[in-house]
């Protein structure tokens, strides 16, 4: 049982994991800012896993090879961990440094939980990017439930709408003073009302619509009030492992700061010292 | 005579008068002697040379006069950063010059105040001053114009993600002194050595503060894209750098080799940080 354990759990295992995942994350950079692939990375961005697998051309095969490989090279990473930290249970049992060894492996395990819950959001829930809608307008999400766009208020100029915001002159788009109204609805029923802004999106029962930007005024051919006023797109999206990442994550930064603080050394340490001269002596 | 009344905009190739209505504006080129003065170029001038002399005399020995120019410096450097704050309306962490100097301010911070009292020509100390050195001399190649203000760099996630990763990086380099410092002994006093440690825990606290710049920033992309992953360029950037911190503290073994490797990884995580940041910068 040790010789299998020993190397699984070894440092020099996750050394070579760790070189393997910066060198397969390296490459991911490569293929994110080339041409052929950006497009697949966006198709990425705007649903979940099981819909890159469900078509058979809507993600480029080596962008499907390269998300293989990294969550393999991450489960490895993950047996690592588990193994290790067994390891490193049986050394606190043993009461060796205690403290320390303590507060690494809660680390560790925290880590281990926070990639979980990245693996997580890219299987579970939902997300629908560039909803484009007008006022009164709605949008149907799993559960029965529905997005309706109640009203859009823009109260800059409508030629702003046309600029990309790099091209906008500073200071001429007040985002406190542009959002839209939205009603959420459970089986047709309305359960929640309120108001997306930019960088404050509206959140309901882990349902978050958050506003991405506004769009131009269809035109004046119609009369439809709807289309005299700017629209918005929307990126509707639900995801249960979100309050796990963001309470664990700032856990695991905690840890790492109390860890820190308890092995911060700037003296060569007793024990050290004698282990230097014992080995000066042996030659 | 016209009397204009509104916001004047300086930057080292023109003068720009903004009109209170937001739509006209008034450049003004800048040549001959209708503008020789630019505040920022000047002080950019002072600082650079600030901070040679220091360097100069801490390479000499001289102590006294090296901790008074290091001072010197640090205010001309410090009030730099102040005023672009006052003049932009914005932190100066986002873009080059002001992230630059603002990583400049906190290294000459840690150099004047943290720095172990150390004999010899290359010590510590006299490394900081070469970082300082070589990112002024990165920064040469980047406009000093000041960042026309955008809405969401006053957003205190957006301020908290630039300025953690500023911070990270200034932490980085000072560690990176150390092991620098470190790889100059002789092989007989590397065992045991206290540079390393020191090192060893300014490259720790370096990766603290870059994952609260992560975490600053999954909140950030949270409310603004509707997720905390984003398939991008920018998040596996980040993802490598963490990549950098693991391996720098995963390396097995307590010999003088395994301190030898860690030492170069830790050289080369602050080196890998830059070169994202200028690579961002020139993009």
């Amino acid at each position: 049982m040790k010789k299998f354990l020993d190397p699984l759990s070894s440092m020099q295992f996750t050394t070579l994991i760790l070189a393997a995942l910066m060198l397969w994350f390296a490459w991911g950079i490569l293929l994110a800012e080339s041409d052929t692939f950006r497009q697949g990375f966006n198709v990425m961005n705007r649903s979940l896993v099981p819909a890159w697998f469900s078509e058979p051309r809507r993600l480029p095969f080596l962008l499907k090879v390269w998300f293989v490989g990294l969550c393999s090279v991450m489960v490895i990473l993950g047996i690592n961990l588990v193994f290790c930290s067994w390891t490193k249970i049986l050394k606190i049992m043993r009461n060796k440094q205690a403290a320390s060894r303590f507060v690494m492996l809660i680390i560790h395990i925290v880590f281990g939980l926070v990639a979980l819950g990245h693996f997580g959001s890219f299987l579970l829930g939902y997300r629908y990017e560039n909803v484009k809608l007008r006022i009164n307008q709605s949008f149907t999400l799993p559960e029965g439930c529905a997005v309706t766009v109640k009203d859009i208020y823009f109260e800059d100029d409508m030629k702003l709408l046309y600029q990309r915001p790099k091209e906008r002159t500073p200071g001429a788009f007040h985002p406190e003073a542009n959002f839209c109204e939205v009603v959420l609805t459970q089986n047709g029923k309305p359960v929640a009302r309120g108001r997306v802004y930019f960088l404050r999106p509206f959140v309901w029962k882990g349902i978050q619509v958050t506003l991405k930007r506004f769009t131009p005024p269809k035109g004046r051919g119609t009369r439809d009030q709807g289309f005299l006023k700017p629209g918005v797109r929307l990126t509707i999206s639900r995801n249960p492992v979100k309050l796990l990442v963001f309470v664990l994550f700032p856990v695991m930064i905690a840890g790492i700061g109390v860890h820190m603080v308890m092995t911060w050394r700037t003296r060569p340490s007793q024990k050290s010292n004698s282990m230097v001269k014992q080995e000066e002596n042996e030659k | 005579m016209v009397a204009l009344k509104g916001r004047v905009f300086l930057s080292s190739h023109s003068a720009s008068i903004k009109l209170p209505s937001g739509r006209n504006e008034v450049r003004i080129p800048k040549a001959g002697n209708l503008m020789m003065f630019d505040p920022l170029l000047t002080g950019y001038a002072t600082v650079f040379i600030l901070y040679a002399v220091t360097f100069f005399s801490s390479f000499m020995g001289w102590k006294g006069l090296s901790r008074l120019l290091s001072v010197m410096a640090l205010a001309v450097n410090g009030s730099i950063l102040v005023g672009i704050l006052i003049e932009s309306g914005q932190p100066p962490v986002f873009e080059m010059f002001g992230g630059m100097l603002f990583v400049m301010f906190i290294l000459c911070l840690l150099g004047i105040f943290c720095c172990r009292a150390e004999e010899g020509r290359l010590n510590i100390k006299t490394w900081v001053w070469i970082e300082i050195l070589f990112l002024l001399g990165i920064t040469l190649f980047f406009p000093t114009d000041l960042l026309p203000h955008r809405y969401h760099h006053t957003y205190p996630w957006v301020v908290l993600f630039h300025g953690f990763r500023c911070l990270a990086l200034s932490l980085a380099l000072f560690s990176a002194a150390h092991f620098v410092r470190f790889r100059r002994e002789p092989l007989r006093k590397r065992v045991n050595n206290p540079l390393f440690k020191q090192g060893r825990n300014y490259l720790l606290l370096s990766a603290v503060t870059f994952l609260c710049g992560e975490y600053s920033g999954i909140i950030w992309c949270q409310n603004g894209w509707g997720d905390f992953w984003h398939w991008s360029p920018a998040f596996f950037q980040s993802t490598l750098i963490i990549l950098f911190f693991m391996a720098a503290f995963h390396l097995p073994g307590k010999n003088p080799r395994s301190d030898n490797l860690r030492s170069v990884i830790a050289i080369m995580t602050p080196l890998l940080m830059l070169t994202i940041k200028v690579v961002k910068g020139l993009s």
